[in-house]
């Protein structure tokens, strides 16, 4: 088995609790976050997710 | 003529025994052991812990539906396996206990030429002192009372939010070797979006306090993704949600203690800390339920069937070694416990051969590492596998090859629907396979056609239409067989 090192793994220094730091994540930008409420795309994303569901299904039975 | 004995009405169980009375013949009997009478769609309790559905809408009575399915339905909890059976019946036998209203208290020894355990998890509130709703200081969201409960206090902060008073909202795990991380992340982003729609966002603080040792690992050691032509992983995605709701993560936490308004945790570099909170939701680990083994002669053989956790063995590869030389092989196939070929273990029941995620301690030894998940889909499907070869061996005899279905092979998908209505939700979904890791056949582990993580409005539906999709089934409805696990 393998396990990645961690990338988010500092310690913010201004906080009181032992909480990471996520100042080096990405945030969406205003296109994605349109994306993600357009219907028309939002459909065909969800038929995309149905057919991975499908193939999911279909690769744990033997 | 055979007789079927599930021990269990949870995803797993209640599959399994569905599937049975569409694959067995009329002499055959199927009989379902639970000691609860309603069934839960354990994923939308979610949905019940921040008040958007009711308790009514995830649960519903096991007994009309097994009485127009043929199966006989014992409210009990088994205590005991006698795989062999006893010196009056060589025939398998459970030692069960009622816990009906009716009949509750009163012991029963019934028989069985095939077994499923599919008893789900032991919720281990007192693993940690002070965990849980029943005398505890927490909230929970593992059964359906709980998450009534936990919406009541989530209500109760919004409503001192409202007052104009800050409040500090904790959601993750409440010990170091907890599992279902999953669900976790679905209720921090379910409690985000019910305090953005209540208009107090800005006055709470939501810490997501977890065992795991990097965000996004989910138990399973976490997943790489593809997205726009570059490989990326679901820590990168996580802390991508997180920032963008300013959801606070303290990683490799162990829950030591929860006081009145205090949670106390050790992290991985061995430090301890105290944590004020104003409303926690932090599940328990989850053990096996408490089942002794007997042989024929009443020879006490628990150890051999179980392993220390309470779990079940089954077909795994559950010798020691180092975690470098854990393959996706180790994992079961068939679910059958070693030495039998009529007693299977499923979902949750089944001891898995070792963790997923890279087993870690503190630098006092204190064990913080996620435990496998084994819930959901990849329960259900257990559950039909062996059911399949149950029907099977009973139709063609014991030897029979078994039907497989190994972790190492299914994949599983994690939704975290927030939102009403089919225009205003949100969703984070994932989708890995194969939920254990297989690096000999993909470099990542997981195959990346089908290991994926978005976000937007279509995983809302996916969430709403899985939730009525699979409670149709479990009514087993016309046509329930057709919808897949």
């Amino acid at each position: 088995m393998k396990s990645n090192v961690p990338t988010f793994a500092t310690v913010r220094q201004d906080c009181d609790q032992p909480v990471v730091d996520l100042s080096a994540a990405p945030l969406p930008t205003a296109q994605t976050l349109k994306m993600r409420r357009s219907l028309p795309t939002q459909l065909l994303r969800f038929v995309a997710f149905n057919l991975r569901i499908l193939r999911l299904v279909i690769s744990g039975h033997h | 003529m055979a007789d079927v004995v599930v021990l269990g009405a949870g995803v797993s169980g209640h599959t399994a025994a569905l599937h049975l009375t569409r694959l067995l013949g009329k002499g055959d009997t199927i009989t379902v052991v639970s000691p609860n009478a309603s069934w839960n769609w354990i994923p939308s309790n979610i949905w019940v812990g921040v008040g958007r559905m009711t308790k009514e809408s995830v649960v519903f009575p096991l007994a009309p539906v097994y009485k127009r399915k043929g199966i006989r339905f014992l409210q009990a909890k088994a205590v005991a396996i006698r795989p062999e059976g006893d010196l009056d019946d060589p025939r398998g036998a459970v030692d069960i206990v009622h816990t009906s209203s009716e009949s509750r208290g009163t012991e029963q020894r019934i028989r069985f030429d095939y077994l499923i355990n599919a008893t789900g998890p032991q919720l281990k509130f007192g693993a940690t002192e002070g965990l849980g709703p029943d005398g505890g200081h927490s909230v929970s969201v593992c059964t359906a009372d709980h998450a009534v409960e936990a919406a009541r206090a989530l209500d109760r902060s919004i409503d001192i939010m409202r007052s104009g008073r800050p409040q500090t909202l904790v959601v993750g795990m409440g010990h170091g070797t907890c599992t279902c991380e999953g669900a976790a992340f679905e209720y921090v982003f379910n409690v985000d979006h019910t305090l953005r729609e209540a208009g107090v966002r800005d006055l709470a603080r939501l810490i997501y306090l977890t065992n795991e040792a990097s965000l996004g690992d989910f138990g399973v050691g976490g997943m790489t993704f593809e997205d726009g032509g570059f490989q990326t992983t679901s820590e990168l995605w996580t802390a991508s949600l997180f920032r963008e709701r300013n959801v606070e993560p303290i990683l490799g936490a162990h829950v030591e203690r929860v006081e009145p308004g205090v949670v106390s945790f050790e992290t991985l570099d061995g430090t301890h800390h105290r944590l004020p909170f104003d409303f926690a939701m932090l599940l328990p680990p989850f053990g096996g339920v408490p089942l002794k083994a007997f042989d024929r002669s009443g020879t006490d053989i628990t150890d051999t069937m179980f392993a220390p956790s309470g779990f079940m063995k089954v077909d795994a590869d559950y010798s020691a070694k180092d975690f470098d030389d854990w393959t996706a092989s180790d994992w079961p196939e068939a679910y059958l416990a070693p030495g039998y070929s009529n007693i299977f273990a499923v979902g949750i029941a089944f001891a898995p051969p070792h963790q997923i995620s890279r087993p870690l301690k503190s630098v006092n030894g204190t064990i913080i590492t996620p435990s496998p998940p084994r819930t959901g889909m990849p329960s259900g499907i257990m559950g039909k596998t062996a059911a399949l070869t149950i029907a099977d061996r009973i139709k063609h005899g014991p030897s029979r090859k078994a039907h497989t279905a190994s972790m190492a092979r299914m994949g599983a998908a994690c939704v975290a629907s927030v939102g009403s209505g089919l225009r205003n939700g949100s969703a984070a979904s994932m989708t890995m396979v194969p939920v254990v890791p297989d690096y000999s056949r993909f470099a990542t582990g997981r195959d990346l056609k089908g290991t994926k993580g978005e976000v937007g409005l279509s995983g809302h539906w996916a969430k709403l239409m899985l939730h009525y999709l699979f409670i149709y089934k479990a009514k087993a409805r016309f046509g329930w067989h057709l919808i897949p696990e």
